[in-house]
């Protein structure tokens, strides 16, 4: 497995401490964390669009020096918030994806991975938050990027579509690329990664395979639950 | 922007060029058959400057509206109701006090800096993603300071002449003036009105918000810095020439994005021809006035603008709901 991407000393000042970071090509890596516990923060320092870094670097290239024609390729962020501020078509959103000239093939590509494609005509704030979400994260691998960097991508989405979203990046990140997302629901965390990254206080503090012994009771630790019988509950 | 659609506008724009300077066409041919020299003069030094003006200030607060919308995501922002044009009146009245209003360069820095000033206000005022509410809020508090410095500064004037000189240059008139002062609008307008057409991609994708453009690799505190520098540069020249236009800056633009599905960057090289097209009508439409008065075009733009204006907010309260 060959790292597509790797970073070292990422910094946000009272927010994450120096934290490195490695994605290997055909990992999907998820973030959990309690509610301030730095995982947007770390996903934002991982994208280059805040803080500071000793070093990113995107397929052997620095992060810094990757023109932003190239860098549609390399790398994808989309964080969390779902507002638009122009009434776009869907379509013609998922497209500001790509930097090159519009290639329709990879837009309905990218929007039929999210099934989106039944709404790619409409305008992108008439559509309910779930589409949107949907349309969204369709724009963000529209340019088919080695690295996607996700903030809560299932957040607004219903049960059918937390699991599809989790579900189709996997199926994307097989193709040789690498994801990093943050995820609050831990069953979909433990069930669907390869690699479970748990956060707080700013800091990495387990980063290994779900299924490794010791997990379930970290994870029982920083969030304060313990599972039982009827789910996670509150200790 | 299709093709169709550029050649549409190009045609459009150039054959409203040629009316403005043509109309009204029978005096100009009887004096081209009496005495050809005058009325190339006529043609050269009067009707081809102010034709030209209408065209490239049309064609800068057309493509500065659009990125200044792109820039606040905002459809209502424009350099006219962020108070942009207004402060760059107030710059161009108190460096015409300083250096006298014959210095066509020191009009053009004091408008330049009046509307710097003005625009960095409305940023610190309003913020990047400013609500409808508050950028019209804060725009009207830099208009109506600058109005009222302005109004001030005039009340202040030497002598009622030089009072009534301001005033008029100041409502927004394109006669009567030289090929130098073209100049000084037309080739910071040509320059802004490119540079800014190249910002369409970059603003684009800040349609998907600032941390997605940011990522993948635009630089989006170094762009607006340098928007509204631009923006400025173009405008505060044109308004230290002509004096305030309005609601070119916002009609343009909003008509524009209309025909290329709502893309903000792409708009502006359209919403450029659009202020263009305006203009050149505008001042079409006020040689209708009867032949011993002039009507400021400012004034024109200002009456048929306002409705469209107030025909966007309710729509936009429409569309929002209760």
């Amino acid at each position: 497995m060959t790292v597509l991407y790797r970073a070292q000393g990422l910094l946000i000042a009272g927010r994450l401490e120096p934290t490195d970071l490695r994605l290997k090509s055909g990992e999907l890596a998820i973030l959990v964390g309690p509610n301030g516990a730095g995982k947007t923060s770390l996903l934002r320092a991982a994208a280059g669009i805040e803080g500071e870094a000793e070093d990113i670097v995107l397929a052997g290239t620095p992060l810094r020096k990757v023109s932003p024609a190239r860098r549609s390729r390399l790398l994808a962020f989309a964080g969390a918030s779902r507002d638009v501020r122009w009434p776009l078509r869907a379509r013609d959103y998922v497209a500001l994806g790509l930097t090159s000239r519009s290639d329709h093939d990879r837009i309905e590509r990218a929007l039929k991975r999210f099934s989106a494609e039944k709404f790619g005509s409409r305008r992108i704030d008439r559509l309910s938050t779930g589409e949107r979400s949907r349309v969204m994260l369709a724009r963000a691998i529209v340019a088919e990027p080695n690295v996607i960097l996700l903030d809560e991508p299932c957040s607004n989405l219903d049960p059918y579509w937390q699991v599809g979203v989790v579900e189709c990046l996997r199926d994307y990140v097989r193709s040789g690329k690498t994801a990093l997302i943050s995820v609050h629901d831990l069953d979909l965390a433990l069930a669907h990664a390869d690699r479970l990254i748990v956060m707080d206080r700013g800091r990495i503090v387990s980063d290994a395979p779900p299924a490794d012994a010791g997990t379930e009771a970290l994870i029982g630790d920083v969030f304060s639950v313990a599972r039982n019988a009827s789910g996670w509950n509150r200790i | 922007m299709t093709m169709r659609l550029a050649l549409a506008l190009i045609l459009l724009t150039a054959l409203l060029l040629a009316a403005s300077l043509a109309v009204p066409a029978q005096g100009l041919f009887d004096l081209w058959a009496d005495d050809p020299d005058v009325a190339r003069i006529i043609l050269v030094e009067l009707r081809l400057p102010r034709s030209l003006l209408a065209l490239f200030y049309g064609l800068v607060l057309g493509a500065s509206g659009a990125a200044i919308q792109a820039l606040f995501a905002n459809p209502l922002a424009s350099p006219d109701i962020t108070g942009a044009t207004g402060s760059a009146a107030l710059g161009a009245v108190l460096f015409a006090y300083i250096f006298g209003l014959a210095s066509p360069f020191w009009l053009a820095v004091g408008g330049i800096a009046g509307a710097s000033v003005g625009l960095s206000a409305l940023l610190l005022l309003a913020g990047p993603k400013a609500e409808t509410a508050t950028l019209l809020l804060a725009g009207i508090a830099i208009s109506t300071i600058a109005g009222a410095a302005t109004a001030l500064a005039l009340a202040l004037a030497p002598s009622p002449f030089a009072f009534y000189d301001a005033y008029e240059w100041l409502m927004g008139s394109l006669i009567d003036r030289s090929l130098p002062q073209l100049a000084f609008v037309a080739i910071p307008a040509a320059l802004v009105t490119i540079w800014l057409a190249l910002q369409g991609p970059a603003l684009d994708r800040l349609a998907l918000g600032e941390d997605a453009a940011e990522a993948m690799g635009y630089r989006i505190v170094r762009m607006r810095v340098m928007i509204i520098a631009a923006t400025a540069i173009g405008v505060g020249a044109a308004v230290s020439v002509c004096g305030a236009v309005g609601f070119i800056g916002l009609v343009g633009p909003v008509i524009a994005r209309r025909l290329v599905d709502g893309h903000p960057g792409r708009a502006i090289v359209p919403a450029a021809m659009i202020g263009a097209i305006l203009l050149l009508a505008a001042d079409l439409a006020i040689r209708a006035a009867p032949p011993d008065r002039t009507i400021p075009v400012g004034v024109l733009t200002a009456m048929i603008g306002t409705p469209f204006f107030l025909w966007l907010i309710a729509t936009m309260r429409w569309r929002a709901g209760p």
